[in-house]
């Protein structure tokens, strides 16, 4: 691009074309979703041997959490290095899972301390809905806004079930549709990204 | 009406293309101005030293992975700035069209 004075047209088609490669930028490698889609997977279905008395567990499956938390603030910090521009939206984004993983320790705290049960549960899968919706429609990616739709779908069922423990299937069969599933697709598409730029 | 002049500043297509990638963005490296800009590093590293002295946007030097990486964002003085411009630049494109469809009048 040449350093020279040029018509008020082509200044204007200059700040168009410009503003819309920003807005065009999405990084998501789709390890977050992996990450925590697989792991939510385990936990719940060892969450549910563990009640139906069809294994034993020393400790609570959901503490492996823990260690997943641990993980992703290792990536994240790998990634925000290789990030080459933070966009508006990012910060929506941190914002609205912040506040879906703050809910959702609440819930599971309150839960566990007031022995609610298995109704826990069903509320579960309408938190995991929203961010999962909000993230589908910030980035126009359709699994994300499918995904957050079958976890509401899911809640329904998971209430009709009446709370029961079969409920933690439930659970993770919505962690697999609203974020494993998903996670491919965005991994298939940022290494066929990264392929293209090499 | 009363026109203002276009800002010299951002009236040059590298720098208005530097302005308008980090009007939509946070923060950008670097070499993703460059790629997006399809500059080359020396005429880049020109204009934002330019543009940072003029105080339109603000550059941040640091080490990453013991590589140097440079970091670039707009400050309120270069959003105004390119306010200002944008708005400049509206008025006079609406007279040009005034001036067309009155030359087009006067044939008819």
């Amino acid at each position: 691009m040449e350093d020279q004075n040029f018509s008020n047209e082509e200044s204007l088609q200059l700040i168009t074309k410009m503003i819309n490669q920003a807005k065009n930028y999405y990084y998501d490698s789709g390890l977050g979703a992996l990450l925590w889609g697989f792991t939510n997977l385990i936990c719940f279905v060892l969450a549910y041997l563990r009640d139906t008395k069809k294994i034993e567990f020393p400790f609570d499956p959901f503490l492996l959490m823990i260690i997943t938390f641990g993980v992703q603030v290792y990536f994240d910090r790998k990634e925000n290095k290789i990030k080459k521009a933070v966009n508006y939206l990012d910060d929506v984004h941190k914002y609205v899972w912040t506040a879906f993983g703050i809910s959702v320790l609440v819930l599971t705290i309150a839960g566990g301390f007031t022995n609610v049960g298995y109704v826990v549960l069903p509320v579960l899968l309408i938190l995991f809905g929203i961010p999962t919706f909000i993230s589908g429609c910030i980035n126009k990616f359709t699994p994300f806004i499918i995904g957050g739709i079958s976890c509401w779908i899911l809640s329904i069922l998971a209430f009709l079930n009446n709370a029961h423990y079969s409920g933690y299937l439930i659970v993770a069969a919505g962690a697999v549709i609203a974020w494993i599933i998903p996670g491919f697709i965005l991994r298939a598409r940022f290494k066929k990204q990264i392929g293209q730029n090499q | 009406m009363d026109f203002k002049e276009l800002d010299p500043i951002l009236h040059a297509p590298l720098r208005l293309a530097v302005v308008s990638l980090l009007l939509s963005v946070k923060e950008a490296e670097f070499t993703f101005i460059r790629e997006k800009t399809n500059s080359t590093a020396g005429n880049l590293s020109v204009q934002i030293t330019k543009l940072k002295d003029a105080g339109y946007i603000e550059v941040i030097k640091q080490f990453n992975n013991n590589y140097p990486q440079t970091t670039c964002k707009i400050t309120p003085k270069g959003l105004e700035a390119f306010e200002n411009y944008f708005k400049a630049l509206q008025s006079y494109m609406r007279l040009g069209e005034e001036n067309s469809s009155k030359n087009q009048e006067l044939r008819t």
